[in-house]
């Protein structure tokens, strides 16, 4: 045999288990529970800042925040900063486009950043290709940037293909700044028709969160587009948060590629500060060691975990992918929960609670992607006010859903589930 | 192959230093470009250039920048490769240039000068400069896309000048 070959074989295989078990550890979430850290000592150790901020409004379906965006398009007076990983021209978005060119002809200083996914949208359960809005945003006089641009030479660095703006934000005029699930397309706000998608987005007044926002809005345009927008353009009002709302902490996470992993720290959050309950809630999971490792190891802590899964994905072959590691869950230890929709609808929302007490709502998805290549924006809470809200929510999803037997998950393992599986590791 | 496998790692090194490399603006990336000679010991083949370049005042549209990297011939194990380093300048940078409408993306016309020394990896000697005007480059924020740059040359060894063309260029920022 040819040592060299040899020698060159088991590097590659040790790096390939150096990578997979790096992400898979549990030694830091002994240590964490440990040393008793607290939320705000973690989430600040990787650059999660907090400030003070109205208790959150959420908008619980497409349609919902798609009526809100108008309402907050309409009473614009300075400035609209849209981010969205999918933006698409469809008539059920025109209404969106249209109000935001409407007020930028008005003077409003409207800047929209769609990431390049948007060019591989098709119609829900059909091959049929949609056109991304970038072409037709433009012709309506609306400034609007490509995020990363998805083109030939992308292929000389192949991570920076998967390096993804999947963030979902809006500030208006510096006062009112929304995050959460919800994207500028038809199967987000009109899919099934009335409804869209069941999502979230999060409404809140700070002004130290809306700061930060922009900031991050600015720096993404400005590494995406040839004219520069400045920092100091978008003033940020001072308000007075002493509301009868009630005022809260959010904690704002900001992901990004290649920077520590804000994303994996979250999970690492809700892991440890779990000593009852967790909820986690999204229509898809694309599995990773490090996620089931973080599962396993509230369950070992007796911890009782509740993960909501849903049918009536856009593309089978998500929902394919999806339901393959629903076994690896169970075995894990934690139950599984599947949404039926009574009007046919996708639970796309990203919701997770601890204890009823620690909550998180955004983009981030539970897989692989928003772990590392994806850019991701979520409101973190410490509070009980949202947590009990938040709760309620879920038992009404829960009032649709069904759980998943191990006999049921089993059936979902088979090779085409299996291929989607491991394929959308990168792609989903 | 040596010189080649510790360039490798360097390159994957450098790939790896996410975190601290991570920055806003982006300051720094890779530039991969196809070259052709007319130069008395440079062979006549094309070229494949491939560089990492950094911004030296990323916030500015003049900033200089500087590169290093290698030119490559289709056969290196035939022809002589070379390690390059240089800098570059814009010369203007004009956002409503009448070709704007050939591409999809906002762009603006920013052609540059630059400078570049050629060291020949295959006999480890000083192999020559040259002088670049790129005149047709567009910059789209996260990359620039040039074509048909020219290079006046001069020849180290055979003390002689020569001339050589860019056929195309793209940079792309990646930190």
């Amino acid at each position: 045999m040819d040592f060299r070959k040899l020698k060159n074989a088991v590097t590659i295989l040790l790096c390939s288990c150096v990578l997979l078990v790096s992400c898979s550890t549990t030694g830091n979430l002994e240590r964490l529970v440990a040393q008793g850290t607290t939320a705000e000592e973690l989430l600040r150790s990787v650059g999660i800042a907090s400030y003070p901020s109205t208790l959150p409004h959420y908008y619980n379906t497409g349609a919902a925040w798609n009526a809100r965006s108008l309402e907050l398009i309409a009473q614009a007076q300075d400035y609209i900063l849209v981010s969205t990983f999918l933006g698409v021209e469809h008539p059920s978005v025109q209404p969106v486009w249209q109000a935001l060119a409407d007020k930028a002809r008005s003077g409003v200083r409207v800047y929209i950043i769609i990431d390049s996914s948007s060019n591989f949208q098709m119609v829900p359960l059909s091959k049929e290709r949609i056109k991304a809005a970038y072409m037709q945003l433009q012709e309506m006089g609306l400034e609007v940037v490509e995020y990363n641009s998805l083109s030939l030479s992308n292929l000389f660095f192949i991570p920076k293909l998967f390096d993804r703006d999947h963030r979902k934000y809006w500030v208006i005029d510096g006062k009112v700044l929304a995050v959460g699930g919800v994207n500028v397309n038809h199967t987000s706000i009109d899919w099934p028709e009335g409804i869209g998608n069941i999502d979230t987005m999060a409404e809140i007044v700070s002004p130290g969160a809306s700061a930060q926002v922009i900031e991050t809005f600015v720096d993404t345009w400005n590494n995406h587009a040839p004219k520069k927008l400045l920092r100091e353009d978008f003033t940020v009002p001072e308000v007075e948060l002493a509301t009868a709302a009630g005022v809260t902490t959010v904690h704002l996470l900001d992901h990004y590629w290649p920077s520590v992993s804000q994303v994996s720290t979250l999970f690492d959050l809700f892991s440890v500060s779990a000593t009852k309950e967790l909820w986690m809630i999204q229509g898809y999971t694309f599995l990773t060691p490090a996620l089931l490792d973080r599962i396993r190891f509230a369950v070992g802590r007796g911890v009782e975990v509740h993960i909501m899964l849903s049918e009536f994905s856009s593309q089978p072959k998500y929902e394919m992918a999806s339901r393959y590691g629903v076994l690896d869950l169970l075995e894990a230890g934690a139950t599984v929960y599947m949404y039926r929709s009574p009007d046919g609808a996708f639970l796309h929302a990203k919701l997770m609670v601890a204890d009823g007490k620690l909550v998180t709502i955004g983009s981030a998805n539970y897989n692989f992607r928003s772990q590392t290549l994806s850019r991701e924006m979520n409101f973190i809470f410490e509070d009980e006010r949202i947590g009990t809200y938040s709760m309620q929510y879920i038992r009404e999803l829960l009032g649709h859903c069904r759980i998943v037997t191990r006999q049921e998950a089993e059936s979902y393992r088979n090779i085409r589930s299996w291929y989607n599986y491991v394929l959308m590791q990168i792609w989903g | 192959m040596r010189h080649i496998k510790l360039a490798i790692l360097a390159v994957m090194l450098l790939f790896s230093m996410d975190s601290f490399l991570a920055a806003s603006p982006y300051v720094a990336g890779y530039r991969v470009g196809l070259d052709g000679y007319d130069v008395p010991t440079i062979s006549t083949d094309e070229y494949w250039s491939a560089s990492l370049f950094a911004d030296l005042m990323p916030t500015s549209r003049f900033s200089p920048s500087v590169h290093v990297g290698f030119l490559l011939p289709p056969y290196p194990f035939e022809e002589a490769a070379y390690a390059t380093a240089g800098a570059s300048i814009p010369l203007a940078y004009w956002l409503g240039h009448p070709l704007r409408s050939l591409f999809r993306r906002d762009s603006a016309y920013a052609p540059v000068f630059g400078v570049q020394a050629l060291f020949d990896l295959g006999h480890m000697r000083l192999g020559g400069g040259s002088a670049n005007l790129q005149p047709l480059r567009f910059d789209f924020g996260d990359k620039q896309v040039g074509i048909l740059s020219i290079q006046l040359v001069y020849d180290t060894v055979a003390d002689q000048w020569g001339w050589g063309l860019r056929i195309f260029e793209i940079s792309h920022y990646l930190w």
